[in-house]
C-alpha cells in the first residue's frame, strides 16, 4: 500500500486521533467528485442547478457511509483515493437512475419505437439503409426467442430508449442483472439471424 | 448484417459482467493512470467496458476524477515537526502578536504539524501540557484540522503520563475560547493585564472589536 493510502486508512479507523477530521475532508472530496461527475453527465440527464447540487450531496454521503463500512475490505490494490471516488462515481449513476423517473415520467410509456433502434445502438447513416430489410426479422426474433423478461430489457432499453440505470431502479434490481439479460438477449437474437441467414 | 447491428449484438465470451467489472474498476483506473495496459491485465474487464454503456461511463467518470484530483488532495496528516521552527513562524505568528515573546518560547517544546500533501496547515506547540502556541491556516479553517490537532495534543500528553492540558487565550478572542470548550476545555482563571506593550503587544490591540488585555486560563482532564 502506498504511504497516502496507508495515512488515509490509519486515519479513518475507529478511535484513530483525527478520525471526525480525516472523515469531514474525505467527505469534502467526494462531494468535489460527485459535482464534476454530475456536471460531466448534466446534459445526458437534464440535471442542473439546485437538483444537481443536491443529488451530489446525497451522493457523496451515501458513498462515505458504504466506504466506511467497507473500510476494512481496501488491501491497497489502487490508490485510496481511486478506492474512495469509485464508491461515489457509482452512487452518481444509481442517483441519476432513481432521478430519471421523477423527471422524466413520459419516458416510462414511450411506445417501442422500431424506427428510433438505429439511433440508440448508434447505426452509421450508411448501414441505416439496409436497415428495413432486418428490422422484421428481428423483432420476430424478439417476440419468438426472447424470454418475457428478455424481452422487456430489450424492450425497455432499445424500443423505449429507457437509460440502463433507470430500469435497474425502475426494476429494484442490479446493473448487473438488467445487463445480463441484455446480454443473453443480444446473444440470442445474434444467432436467430444467423439461423435465418440475415448474418454469419 | 450491417457492422452497427452485428457489432451491438456480438457478445463476447471474455465480458466478465457488471458486478466484476466494477468490482476492479479502481485497480483498472490506476493503471492507466500509472501508464500500464490494463486489458492485458483485466480482458475480461475490457471486454465489459466495451459493450456496457453505463460501466464504461463509470469509467470514464473515476478515471477523471483520479486524472484531476489526485495530484491535489492528500489525507490530512499531524506528525511531529523536526524541521526549522522558522519556517513555521507565520502561522505562529497568526496566534501570538507579540514578537518578543514568540521568540521566549518558540524553540520549546514538541511542534505537531497538519498537512494536507505537501503543505503545513496548521500546528500546534506542547511543553508541559500547556498549548503555547496553535494555528490552522486561513484557507483551511472550518475542516476539524484544530480538532485533530487537539486529539494529536491530548493523545501526546496522555503518553507523557500528564493528567491535565492548560491553555492560555485572550478573553477578547471569542472564536478561540468557544474552540477550546467545544474540544473539553473548561475556563479555570483569569490573568489581568497580560497582553501589555511592555510585553511587547502592540497598543490598541482588539478581537472581535474587544480590547485586548485580559488573559483567560483553561484546562483540560486528560
Amino acid at each position: 500500500m502506498d504511504s497516502d493510502s496507508a495515512r488515509w486508512v490509519a486515519a479513518l479507523a475507529p478511535g484513530a486521533p483525527g478520525r471526525d477530521a480525516a472523515i469531514t475532508r474525505l467527505h469534502e472530496l467526494l462531494l468535489r467528485v460527485a459535482r464534476s461527475e454530475l456536471r460531466r453527465r448534466r446534459s445526458r440527464w437534464g440535471i442542473d442547478g439546485p437538483e444537481l447540487e443536491d443529488l451530489a450531496h446525497h451522493a457523496a454521503s451515501d458513498a462515505l457511509l458504504a466506504l466506511l463500512a467497507k473500510l476494512e475490505q481496501f488491501r491497497g490494490e489502487s490508490r485510496f483515493t481511486t478506492w474512495a471516488y469509485r464508491f461515489v462515481v457509482l452512487e452518481v449513476s444509481m442517483k441519476l437512475g432513481r432521478h430519471f423517473w421523477r423527471t422524466a415520467g413520459a419516458h416510462e410509456n414511450a411506445d417501442e419505437d422500431w424506427e428510433l433502434v438505429p439511433d440508440r445502438i448508434g447505426m452509421s447513416p450508411h448501414a441505416r439503409a439496409e436497415w428495413h430489410d432486418l428490422v422484421g426479422e428481428l423483432a420476430r426474433a424478439v417476440d419468438e426467442d426472447l424470454t418475457p423478461h428478455q424481452r422487456r430489457v430489450f424492450g425497455a432499453i432499445v424500443l423505449r430508449g429507457t437509460p440502463l440505470d433507470a430500469l435497474v431502479a425502475e426494476l429494484d434490481t442490479t446493473r448487473g442483472a438488467i445487463y445480463k439479460a441484455m446480454f443473453d438477449a443480444r446473444r440470442k437474437l445474434r444467432q436467430a439471424l444467423v439461423a435465418s441467414g440475415y448474418a454469419t | 448484417m450491417q457492422p452497427d447491428l452485428d457489432s451491438f449484438l456480438r457478445t463476447d465470451p471474455r465480458d466478465v459482467g457488471c458486478e466484476q467489472a466494477l468490482a476492479v474498476l479502481h485497480t483498472y483506473v490506476d493503471l492507466v493512470l500509472d501508464g500500464e495496459r490494463p486489458e492485458e491485465h483485466f480482458p475480461g474487464v475490457a471486454a465489459h467496458l466495451r459493450a456496457c454503456g453505463p460501466c464504461n461511463e463509470d469509467y470514464e467518470g473515476l478515471l477523471e476524477a483520479a486524472r484531476t484530483m489526485v495530484a491535489q488532495d492528500g489525507p490530512l496528516v499531524v506528525e511531529p515537526f523536526d524541521g526549522d521552527r522558522a519556517q513555521l513562524r507565520a502561522l505562529f505568528e497568526e496566534a501570538e502578536d507579540s514578537a518578543e515573546q514568540l521568540d521566549g518560547y518558540i524553540s520549546a517544546g514538541t511542534v505537531l504539524v497538519a498537512r494536507v500533501g505537501e503543505e503545513i496547515v496548521g500546528h500546534l506547540q506542547l511543553a508541559a501540557g500547556e498549548i503555547l502556541n496553535m494555528a490552522v491556516a486561513d484557507h483551511c479553517r472550518g475542516h476539524g484540522i484544530g480538532r485533530a490537532l487537539i486529539e494529536h495534543a491530548v493523545a501526546l500528553a496522555r503518553g507523557d503520563g500528564r493528567a491535565l492540558m492548560t491553555v492560555a487565550t485572550a478573553t477578547a478572542d471569542i472564536g478561540t475560547l468557544r474552540f477550546y470548550q467545544r474540544c473539553g476545555f473548561r475556563l479555570r482563571s483569569i490573568e489581568r493585564d497580560a497582553f501589555t506593550p511592555r510585553r511587547g503587544y502592540p497598543e490598541d490591540l482588539t478581537a472581535d472589536g474587544i480590547p485586548v488585555r485580559d488573559r483567560v486560563w483553561l484546562d483540560l482532564e486528560l
